[in-house]
């Protein structure tokens, strides 16, 4: 309990204080009798029936100051387990602080910090510590996947599951304590039995909790679509095509580009941060370098990535440089221009790894079509022997589709990218990074305690090694949360909530 | 001031010739016995010579007190109404921690033991325990015989019939009418409270058969606080010798490698002729024939109210509650040398004895079994232990003790555990000494008496390894070690003590002499290292990594290379040292485990929510209303609390 340990009444308004709106709701949560707020009502509070609205006027010194509806939750039925009253008022900023001033400054209540409401109702076990996490993702979600999630968490489901699995180790455990204690009364297979079938349970739902939290979510709670080419290669042209606005200086100067810029896009229900990357290349401006650096830093953290490279201006050293990186797209520009074909015919793109390979002329925002006999798509004849152009490039027809990969670019982009999403969403990955973090642990002992268990003939030490296990499942469902948890996690709720 | 025990001079001298010994010792005044010349003022009076009253009375007869001992005049003392056995697992290690104590358990296990078993002997040395089969005539003999022999004890065998409380002396009153005072009681009234017999539809008061009942607990002492449940247990009908097949059994022969209780004994020499147990197992008819009569079964038809322990199930329960499993093992075990009864372990019963009869009977072996005493149920009152303190006294009637089955437990080794502390107490009260409290991160008898004070128990408690945290540490290997310092408070410098210490002396040489051996790299020694299939030696390895290899058995390593090294240790010594290092690394892991569980189990919890709330069970919702837990860990450490309601309320706290 690091934070608020008082149990003063506390107010705030939940729908936003930035700016005008129709409706503004007011919470007050805490006072410990709901009749002695009548001064400030022109309704009778004892007439209130617990969660119905009621029409009133509010009152300061005999003076209305608004007009709007009250609703009385109970503590009993309140979402902090504290008496709480909710106001719908008129949506006017100086009409919410004349009415949060007045129950500050007269009624002993006080202005209520981010996150509080949602703190006292953990405090109070309305919620559970991983329902709070999941709260924090609902209100701060930004795809559609959090949101889902975010709910789910918020209802319980998650939790639900690592409660089969704490159910599941303990039932590993009952089977250890049995073949140690009572294995006279159970005999020594049955307890053997037991041991292995109470494993291999537990074993399967950690794993597939384990399948839920591999790989790099974090790319899938705020993806990113990073735009990557050298100077020049047409990323910021790019970049205006999917936003459809001119916020990236176009230039031909090299290096207009310092750090990176960024812009939301929204598909398929889901928001992406496209990111247009400096220039990768060796430059002896500093603040390009920075820009550089950084460049490969959100690379590595990137949820889609696009390569784009200019067959005319692209050196060896730059693509060395994007050896252990596997892009979604690459693109080939200029493919407008007149020696196109010869110039790619030229690159050395052995080292690349793409997923999808496509000729596009950025200025016009087209893509293909090009001729068969220089063009690509998949394992083309020029390209094959580049290597590794991801997935099709062993079974995939040697015959190009070239219908496919012709037309504008922007919709095969967000194609790629939808799809891309849903497939690595398919699972219902678990995005809470606690949550992984902790589950990633756990499998890792697994694996180590199945290495272990075969010589190990002292079945003390496998209790006490399983012993390992039951922190981070602890962990897992709340039962240990330091302190810096609760903190990191209502730093991000908003006032009112 | 008389501190050292004559019997222990006379042990160790006799080197363990026991029978001879109890001969050697005049056997005292036979009217003291009868309870006639009584002495009417003492400073402790123990209530009950079961035995945590025998118990009791031994340690706190070894100061310099005057001690009396009130038993009921047909039950003999420290008897053993159910198995005939002495030991077990966690229990073993109870009896030593008794016996390191200076108590008597062990000693007289040692001398009735018939049969020895390791337990658990190729699952790892943590969970290994002794147990002893042990002659029921032999041991309540010579129980009787030991303590008859202590000078300040006074053995009263009458019924008593109230007990009075004045300033700082208590009353009591026998049913002869005789007047007793005492500065301390220690009541240890086992299932004789309010005690009620059950074979089938035939109920008699008592609490044990054919013993005579004792009034009520709640009229001896109108102030104490029992339990709103009563418990109950059973034992099952022990069968004729003669009438059974031994041939059609599989034998389990006594263990020659299984160390003596009694640590001032030569560990493997036996003081009775050593026979055998045997094995059988039940069968579908068996489960059948019960199966069909769930209506006679006082346990099923509402007959018996009381809560039976679900660690030492009656055939009937196994029946009802497994019903999918037909065999079940029976022990077949002889209750003495010449004792024509032998105690089929594993059917405690309370059916009909016509029920008994054909259900025994189904079983291989037994097919012309005579049942010579029928199985019963004893229902009985239950002290509420949360009013005890650790030192097992009633906290709001200071000078009065409870120690045993009154305080719900099940077992000898339980009863005798919290005998010894309850009379050691209640001496050292008396001599305005620090009382003895045991952690329970040292003994078992520390782990239990933590869990009977802090709790209301709602079912019989037993000790099992699980119980104990720190389980890789409370072994039987390293009693001494562990119980010294305990020993050390109570004061009473005798033989047990020189030993005790002598002991201490040579495990710190020999670690020292472990600490600080290398083995080198050479070729010599690499080739022995083969030899010896020590593993490698590629790089110099301390003795301690040798004893930690796991495919090693430390003490023959040990034992190896000391010799080898011409130096002569113990062999008790030996293994615990051996175990000590073997385990250290687990046992340091498993401190801040239990550190971080302890933080856990601080945290408090609203018991009454959890009664509201719709995610805990209907039976986890009882069990947490009668028991009111107000931290994490009173809530985990309560019987039959279910995983899920732990994780659920584990989940909410914050």
């Amino acid at each position: 309990m690091i934070f608020y340990p008082d149990d003063c009444p506390i107010i705030a308004c939940s729908t936003g204080t930035l700016s005008n709106t129709a409706i503004a709701v007011i919470r007050l949560s805490g006072f410990s009798d709901l009749l002695s707020l009548q001064p400030y009502f022109s309704f009778a509070l004892k007439k209130v029936k617990p969660r119905f609205s009621h029409l009133t006027n509010i009152i300061s010194n005999h003076q209305i100051f608004d007009n709007g509806l009250l609703v009385f939750f109970p503590k009993d039925k309140s979402y902090t387990s504290e008496n709480v009253l909710e106001l719908s008022v008129h949506g006017n900023q100086l009409n919410i602080q004349r009415i949060l001033d007045l129950f500050i400054n007269s009624a002993g209540f006080r202005a209520a910090h981010p996150g509080e409401f949602t703190y006292r109702a953990l405090k109070n076990k309305k919620l559970s510590l991983s329902q709070v996490e999941g709260l924090d993702m609902l209100l701060n979600a930004n795809s559609n996947l959090m949101l889902t999630q975010g709910l789910d968490i918020l209802q319980g489901e998650l939790h639900t599951q690592y409660l089969s699995l704490y159910d599941s180790f303990l039932k590993v455990k009952a089977a250890v304590e049995i073949s140690i204690d009572f294995s006279d009364d159970v005999g020594e297979e049955q307890s053997k039995i037991l041991f292995d079938n109470s494993f291999s349970h537990f074993s399967k739902i950690l794993d597939s909790l384990h399948a839920r939290s591999e790989g790099n979510v974090s790319s899938l709670l705020s993806p990113e679509v990073v735009l990557v080419g050298q100077t020049n290669a047409g990323k910021s042209s790019l970049f205006n095509l999917l936003v459809k606005q001119n916020r990236s200086i176009v230039s031909n100067i090299p290096g207009t580009t310092r750090d990176y810029i960024t812009e939301l896009i929204h598909i398929d229900g889901t928001n992406y941060k496209l990111v247009d990357t400096a220039g990768i290349r060796e430059s002896n401006d500093f603040i390009e370098n920075i820009g550089i650096h950084r460049a490969f830093e959100i690379l590595n953290r990137a949820f889609f990535k696009i390569l784009i490279i200019n067959p005319f201006e692209t050196n060896s050293d730059y693509l060395d440089k994007l050896s252990g990186v596997e892009f979604d797209i690459l693109f080939i520009s200029h493919s407008d221009i007149d020696d196109f074909y010869k110039a790619t015919s030229l690159l050395d793109l052995s080292k690349i790894h793409a997923n999808f390979i496509a000729s596009a002329s950025l200025e016009n925002g087209s893509i293909g079509p090009i001729s068969a006999s220089h063009f690509l798509l998949g394992p083309i004849e020029p390209f094959s022997k580049y290597g590794p152009i991801g997935p099709h490039s062993q079974s995939a027809p040697t015959e190009p589709k070239l219908e496919k990969c012709s037309g504008p670019i922007e919709p095969l982009v967000k194609n790629h990218l939808s799809s891309k999403f849903k497939a690595l969403t398919s699972n219902s990955p678990i995005l809470l990074d606690r949550h992984r973090q902790c589950i990633n642990t756990l499998y890792l002992k697994k694996m180590d305690f199945i290495n272990k268990i075969n010589n190990i003939n002292d079945i003390a030490i496998v209790s006490s090694e399983l012993n390992i296990f039951s922190q981070y499942l602890s962990e897992l469902i709340g039962i240990l949360s330091p302190d810096d948890v609760l903190n990191s996690i209502f730093e991000n709720f908003c006032i009112g909530k | 001031m008389m501190y050292l025990i004559p019997y222990l001079k006379i042990f160790v001298l006799g080197s363990s010739r026991l029978q001879n010994f109890i001969l050697l010792i005049p056997i005292q005044n036979e009217t003291v016995l009868r309870g006639t010349n009584m002495k009417k003022n003492f400073d402790i009076l123990i209530i009950g010579g079961g035995h945590a009253g025998s118990e009791a009375a031994w340690i706190a007869s070894q100061f310099d007190l005057q001690v009396g001992l009130i038993s009921s005049p047909n039950a003999s003392l420290a008897s053993a109404p159910c198995n005939p056995a002495i030991g077990g697992i966690g229990k073993g290690q109870v009896v030593r921690e008794i016996d390191a104590l200076g108590g008597l358990m062990g000693i007289v296990a040692d001398i009735a033991g018939i049969q020895y078993r390791t337990l658990n002997e190729s699952k790892g040395f943590a969970v290994q325990s002794t147990r002893v089969q042990v002659d029921k005539d032999l041991y309540t003999k010579n129980a009787e015989e030991l303590l008859s022999t202590v000078q300040n004890l006074t053995i009263i065998r009458e019924m008593v019939q109230s007990v009075e409380r004045e300033n700082s002396f208590f009353t009591i009153t026998t049913e002869a009418g005789n007047k007793i005072t005492a500065k301390k009681i220690v009541a240890t009234t086992g299932t004789f409270l309010a005690g009620k017999l059950h074979t089938g539809e035939n109920q008699t008061a008592g609490g044990r058969v054919e013993c005579k009942e004792s009034v009520g607990l709640n009229e001896l002492f109108n102030e104490i606080k029992t339990l709103p449940n009563r418990f109950k247990t059973g034992t099952p009908p022990r069968l004729d010798r003669k009438t059974i097949d031994f041939t059609k059994l599989e034998p389990q022969n006594s263990d020659s490698t299984t160390r003596n209780f009694h640590s001032l004994n030569s560990p493997f020499n036996r003081n009775s002729k050593q026979i055998s147990c045997y094995l059988t197992k039940t069968n579908s008819e068996t489960l059948s024939i019960i199966r069909a009569n769930k209506e006679r079964s006082p346990i099923f038809n509402g007959q018996i109210k009381g809560i039976g322990p679900r660690y030492c199930p009656s055939i009937e329960d196994k029946a009802f509650r497994y019903t999918e499993k037909d065999v079940h093992h029976v022990f077949i075990e002889p209750e003495g040398l010449d004792l024509e009864t032998i105690y089929p372990n594993g059917v405690s019963t309370s059916l009909p004895k016509e029920v008994q009869e054909s259900f025994i009977r189904t079983i291989q072996g037994l097919e012309n079994a005579k049942i010579l005493v029928h199985g019963y149920a004893v229902e009985y009152d239950v002290v509420d232990t949360s009013q005890l303190s650790k030192t097992m006294e009633y906290i709001s009637i200071p000078g009065l003790y409870f120690a045993g089955q009154v305080c719900g437990t099940s077992g000898y080794e339980e009863a005798a555990g919290q005998g010894i502390i309850a009379g050691a107490n209640a001496a050292l009260a008396l001599l305005g000494k620090n009382p003895l409290i045991l952690d329970r991160n040292d003994s078992y008898i520390g782990v239990m008496i933590e869990d009977l004070v802090t709790n209301k128990r709602d079912e019989p408690y037993r000790l099992f390894t699980a119980r104990s945290e720190n389980r890789l540490y409370v072994r039987e290997d390293n009693t001494i070690p562990r119980m010294r310092k305990y020993r050390k408070e109570l004061e009473l410098a005798s033989v047990l003590d020189d030993y005790q210490e002598e002991f201490l002396e040579e495990v710190s040489l020999l670690e020292k002499l472990v600490d600080s051996t290398m083995f080198y790299s050479t070729i010599e020694n690499k080739g022995y290292f083969e030899l010896q299939n020590y593993g490698p030696l590629e790089i110099n390895i301390s003795f301690k990594e040798l004893l930690k290899r796991p495919n090693n058995n430390p003490i023959d390593v040990l034992d190896r290379e000391t010799k080898r090294l011409g130096i002569a240790f113990d062999i008790d010594v030996i293994r615990t040292v051996a175990i000590s290092t073997k385990y250290e690394g687990y046992i340091d892991r498993a401190i801040v485990e239990s550190e971080r569980i302890n933080r856990l189990g601080k945290k408090k919890i609203h018991w009454e929510s959890l009664v509201d709330s719709k995610n805990i069970s209907f039976e986890c919702k009882l069990r947490i209303k009668t028991i009111r837990p107000e931290t994490f860990a009173q809530l985990q450490r309560i019987e039959g609390i279910r995983p899920a309601t732990l994780a659920y309320v584990a989940g909410n706290i914050i």
